[in-house]
């Protein structure tokens, strides 16, 4: 029986590789050629998240083949902190706080979207159809709604939108998922993630601007964000559904505000199961008053465990060690007629290691989260002039069900996704 | 054991020696099954999850060994102990944690954080079955190796007049070993990682010392060099003085 589901599991890797590779995003060589002009980038949010992805812009000069020509954000301090960063790296952007003069006014080829959540939305829709390519930070958008209208502006301007979720540019991420579609843990009976953090989420607001509260801390708020769901919980969302090649048919969740009753309107602690097709569950929970745990994402195979985030695979049955040296070279010097001493107890003794088998890593030589190869792969497709479509669809389902947990959590009802927001 | 097992047999009768390793390699299944204190199916697993409840009825084989590392905890002066597992430090010591029953082989826990840990034996009690299994089936030179820290030799070499072993120090420095009907045992780090606690402190022996013990007795060789791991150094010729050894070697240096 194990046998045959692993044939299945090959049978249907075989199809999977080929869709992963024509998918992948590793075009540079040939995208790079396919135009000399540069891209001209914008960054339309400069907070905290817009800066980092700034300086990844300009400190690593990702890409030759682009300029950063504008920034914008209606927050000033914000923006003053942009400025100043450009500066440092002897470049001069221009300065917005109203993204939609930005768009009219500049010249830009794509954007890169960093605004807090319920901006998404119509500065996205707004970009898509003015032509200008988007790479829109994750989640999409706040309501279900606007994530279905961000994609039909997608798909009816043709214009590319990326969404943020970094860990599908990671070579560490690409190279787990290949051998997990190719078979190598077996069937996928269970899947888990969790994010424990031990911080309330707030950020500082000067003392004689009180009113400044609810815009800075925007992720407290329903009105701007689904808190952990929408901030945290989608970025492991995407990779099990990535991990399965498909969607949920349902969620079951439920949170509370049980530590921080400071005012704040989402959960700071939650739960959720979603069920696939064949029956698979991913069981997920998130909180943010102890970090023991940490963050992540389990995938759970008859043949083996994937630690993603840790980059780690635990074997059901670890490889079987290497002969011990000593007695493999007694044999050896047997087999050729020789009486040699054999040597033991020194650093050439492989002690046994089963008992406390930690696993094995995944892959090697990946630096960072994948925010970096996400910018770099943004500025290809827009050479390219084409994405890969899956990609957005990674983006719009787990934006999508990231909200069904929240309409779960508020109804105490099994989820499932209602037809118009089916895309295919 | 979680571990390799090489058997070295050599002559001319293949079939027999095939014979010789299939009877070792099911003995040492057999005996996974009653001394793992890992699978849920081994009798030392569930005497750990029950016997503190109740007493407990086992195998003849268990019974023998448990009233062996009672003896052995009094010859190592109790740097060799079978229930160090479990054990909370406020229980750290030299009360007696099990209750055995002669009349019933029976086994009762007297704490309830203690359990069985046979690690430190169970390839010294794999070692003398095999021994014996040689010995009956008239094998006169063979080399039995569990992840080369627990080796019999009968007999000797095809080309040599023994076994011949370098034993490597940290240092690289060898002490040449001319084995032909002995065991040893070697205990340190593993790759560097501490693994033996000393059973009177619940600490992690961190030193970097490797003990090598050579002996005519498996289960001997596997128990003193655990416990010459744990006990300080200044314990060691008390302990050995317990012992018939014929050899002791320390890293670079002999006892």
């Amino acid at each position: 029986m194990k046998g045959n589901r692993r044939d299945f599991i090959k049978k249907t890797a075989i199809a999977g590789a080929g869709l992963a590779l024509a998918a992948s995003p590793f075009g540079r060589t040939f995208a790079a050629l396919a135009s000399d002009k540069k891209v001209r980038l914008a960054v339309i949010g400069t907070g905290s998240r817009g800066r980092y992805l700034m300086e990844l812009l300009l400190a690593q000069k990702v890409n030759p083949n682009y300029e950063l020509v504008a920034v914008c954000d209606n927050y000033g301090p914000s923006l003053n902190e942009a400025v100043a960063l450009a500066k440092r790296y002897k470049i001069n952007p221009k300065t917005y706080t109203d993204y939609s003069q930005l768009i009219n006014q500049s010249p830009v080829d794509g954007v890169i979207i960093a605004t807090p959540l319920h901006q998404h939305a119509h500065i996205t829709i707004d970009c898509l159809n003015k032509g200008i390519h988007v790479l829109c930070e994750k989640a999409m958008a706040r309501t279900l709604d606007d994530t279905k209208a961000m994609y039909d502006a997608h798909i009816n301007s043709g214009s590319i939108l990326l969404i943020g979720h970094q860990r599908l540019h990671s070579n560490q991420y690409i190279n787990a998922l290949e051998r997990i579609h190719n078979g190598e843990i077996g069937v996928i009976g269970q899947m888990k993630a969790y994010w424990h953090r031990n911080h309330n989420w707030r950020r500082d607001v000067p003392d004689n601007q009180p009113d400044l509260e609810r815009k800075i801390n925007w992720r407290l708020y329903k009105e701007y964000s689904a808190g952990l769901l929408t901030e945290l919980m989608s970025h492991q969302l995407q990779v099990a559904n990535w991990a399965m090649k498909k969607y949920p048919v349902s969620v079951m969740a439920t949170g509370s505000i049980q530590y921080y009753k400071d005012g704040r309107e989402v959960p700071d602690n939650m739960a959720a199961i979603f069920s696939y097709d064949d029956g698979t569950q991913f069981i997920y929970d998130s909180m943010t008053i102890n970090k023991a745990e940490g963050c992540e994402e389990h995938i759970i195979g008859d043949y083996a465990t994937m630690k993603l985030e840790s980059n780690n695979i635990l074997r059901e049955d670890p490889i079987k060690p290497e002969p011990a040296p000593g007695i493999a070279q007694l044999i050896n010097d047997i087999q050729n007629g020789l009486f040699k001493s054999a040597p033991i107890g020194g650093s050439s003794w492989a002690a046994e290691t089963a008992v406390s088998y930690n696993g094995e890593e995944i892959y090697k030589g990946q630096d960072g989260d994948g925010t970096r190869e996400e910018i770099v792969h943004f500025i290809d497709y827009i050479q390219q002039k084409s994405s890969p479509e899956w990609m957005t669809k990674e983006g719009y389902y787990t934006s999508i069900w990231s909200l069904l947990t929240e309409k779960s959590i508020e109804s105490g009802e099994r989820i499932t996704c209602p037809d118009k927001y089916l895309i295919g | 054991m979680n571990t390799r097992m090489d058997v070295v047999l050599w002559g001319n009768d293949y079939s027999l020696h095939c014979e010789v390793f299939e009877e070792i390699k099911k003995k040492t299944i057999d005996l996974e099954r009653i001394f793992s204190r890992f699978d849920s199916q081994a009798e030392t697993f569930y005497v750990n999850q029950n016997a503190f409840k109740k007493e407990l009825k086992v195998s003849s084989v268990l019974f023998k060994v448990i009233e062996s590392c009672i003896e052995f905890k009094n010859l190592t002066e109790g740097y060799f102990d079978v229930c160090y597992q479990g054990r909370m430090n406020e229980d750290l010591t030299e009360r007696n944690d099990l209750q055995l029953n002669n009349n019933t082989s029976g086994i009762r826990f007297l704490n309830d954080n203690i359990k069985l840990d046979f690690g430190a034996i169970g390839k010294g009690i794999a070692l003398a079955h095999v021994r014996n299994i040689l010995k009956l089936y008239g094998i006169e030179n063979a080399l039995v190796s569990f992840g080369e820290s627990s080796v019999l030799t009968v007999g000797r070499h095809p080309f040599g007049e023994y076994w011949p072993f370098s034993f490597q120090s940290q240092n690289g420095i060898n002490e040449e070993l001319q084995l032909t009907n002995d065991c040893i045992s070697i205990s340190g780090l593993h790759n560097g990682m501490a693994h033996i606690k000393n059973p009177k402190t619940g600490q992690l022996c961190q030193s970097k010392r490797t003990v090598c013990v050579v002996t005519d007795d498996p289960i001997s060789a596997e128990v003193l060099s655990t416990a010459l791991i744990a006990a300080p150094i200044e314990k060691h010729s008390q302990i050995l003085e317990n012992f018939k050894v014929r050899k002791v070697l320390y890293n670079s240096f002999s006892a």
